[in-house]
């Protein structure tokens, strides 16, 4: 998808017939990826922030993905995700990925890496206590290996919530 | 350049065959040199060609598409063999790619494409295509549309015979020429068994191979059905097919018991009770639904907003 004005608004489109056809909220996710058109207008983060208020819908905010692209397309992932309007975060997903001579891929295969977690730990400050989402849908390992690190989510969540309390 | 020119153009070079060696065609479509192609619309950065920031996607197409296959069909690719049906496959979704917004309906072609391409399964055609139709109807009677259940008190007794019954949308009704099923549900739990050791897993190959060569052919009717969201495969008899399948045609429940027990062997006097039981037990499954009560699709639904 190049991030066009004419695609933000075919995509915003689509979205509203979606949420019109089902009748409730929607989120969409940001994507992780591994090419730029040369015809794009804007930055990913401003095609999504444009996509979404013509949409009026959530966001699915994938941390990982935003790290991932950040590294294939040089670009600050802190300036990604402050970006966001931060009232339309419905749900975070984090997950792991793999690194490449050239470039990294979004392969959900491998523990989070400590940039994500930073990421992270920047979004949940900014979006308040949301839903998180731990992506390992490939070589997957032990449940405990797993869900230690969903716990590890779970404490990030809880600094936030005693940050907002202080 | 317009939104859907440019789309459908990065579309014909994503889902362009790999190389042998799984990697990016230097002929782009239609003949051009693909790193003039890529370069026409994807950017270069400093580790990355545009050629090869598009093959990444081509790449990835692949395998996935091939990883879904690999998936959907584990009984086709243990009568095939892993490489051949690597090979089978790529043929196939190069003449019939992904269509869909969703993976679950690759390989709704797959039967209709080696009926016409006989070759690609050659001493294997009837096997092979059993075995396609059983794991498509796998696939149908998972997600398939399930409809109200008709309940006995909303039949009227005193014309049941001219009743035409419905039966479920996700009920697959087969008759097959191999007994696949058994081959199916052992390939299926290969697919969900890691052997640590090669010796082990050496030996699992050979028992594969010899599964499928000691297969013989033998006529079997199967119901593939769902229950409690999970699906099951029911061997039935002629009988039972031919109801149902009679019953699926739209035939009257009068009709459809007549045309099962032409050429029958069960007694005449034993087939009241074999028709009653069958009811009884296909009404327990829930395999018949309210007449006209058919839900709305929903690309009807979108008709009618649109």
């Amino acid at each position: 998808m190049p991030y066009t004005f004419e695609a933000a608004k075919i995509t915003a489109q689509k979205l509203r017939y979606v949420r019109d056809f089902l009748e409730v909220p929607i989120a969409v996710e940001n994507v992780s990826s591994y090419a730029e058109y040369h015809v794009s207008e804007m930055t990913e983060w401003e095609f999504l922030n444009e996509v979404v208020e013509r949409a009026d819908c959530g966001i699915l905010l994938d941390v990982n993905n935003i790290y991932v692209s950040s590294q294939n397309h040089n670009f600050n992932p802190l300036t990604y995700i402050n970006s966001v309007p931060a009232d339309r975060v419905a749900q975070i997903h984090i997950a792991g990925h793999s690194k490449f001579e050239k470039f990294i891929l979004d392969t959900h295969d491998h523990p989070v890496l400590d940039p994500v977690w930073k990421l992270y730990d920047r979004a949940i400050q900014r979006a308040g206590h949301t839903a998180t989402l731990l992506e390992w849908d490939d070589r997957i390992p032990s449940f405990q290996e797993v869900h230690d690190e969903a716990l590890r989510a779970d404490r990030f969540l809880a600094d936030t919530q005693l940050k907002v309390a202080v | 350049m317009s939104l859907a020119n440019l789309q459908k153009a990065v579309a014909r070079a994503v889902m362009q065959p790999l190389t042998r060696n799984e990697h990016m065609r230097v002929v782009g479509p239609g003949g051009e040199r693909m790193r003039r192609y890529a370069a026409r619309y994807i950017k270069p950065n400093d580790r990355l060609t545009s050629f090869e920031r598009l093959e990444i996607y081509n790449r990835q197409y692949w395998f996935r598409v091939l990883g879904s296959m690999a998936e959907d069909f584990p009984g086709l690719r243990k009568i095939l063999g892993e490489r051949r049906f690597d090979d089978r496959c790529r043929a196939y979704l190069t003449e019939c790619p992904s269509r869909s917004f969703t993976l679950r309906n690759l390989g709704s072609r797959l039967e209709a494409w080696l009926r016409h391409n006989p070759q690609w399964v050659r001493g294997k055609e009837v096997l092979a295509l059993d075995m396609v139709r059983l794991e498509w109807a796998d696939i149908e009677a998972f997600d398939g549309e399930a409809e109200p259940v008709l309940r006995p008190e909303e039949l009227d007794a005193d014309s049941v015979s001219k009743l035409r019954l419905r039966v479920q949308p996700y009920v697959q009704l087969l008759e097959l020429h191999y007994p696949v099923d058994d081959l199916v549900l052992q390939a299926k739990d290969d697919e969900g068994t890691n052997f640590a050791s090669n010796a082990v897993g050496e030996l699992r190959r050979r028992m594969k191979v010899r599964a499928v060569v000691a297969l013989k052919p033998q006529k079997i009717f199967l119901v593939v059905h769902r229950l409690d969201f999970s699906v099951y495969f029911r061997r039935i008899e002629r009988e039972e097919y031919s109801m149902l399948k009679a019953l699926h045609g739209g035939k009257s429940i009068a009709g459809a018991i007549e045309s099962a027990f032409q050429a029958s062997s069960i007694p005449i006097c034993d087939r009241e009770g074999y028709v009653r039981h069958c009811f009884e037990r296909w009404g327990a499954l829930g395999w018949f639904c309210q007449p006209g009560a058919r839900q709305i699709g929903s690309h009807e639904i979108g008709k009618v907003k649109v």
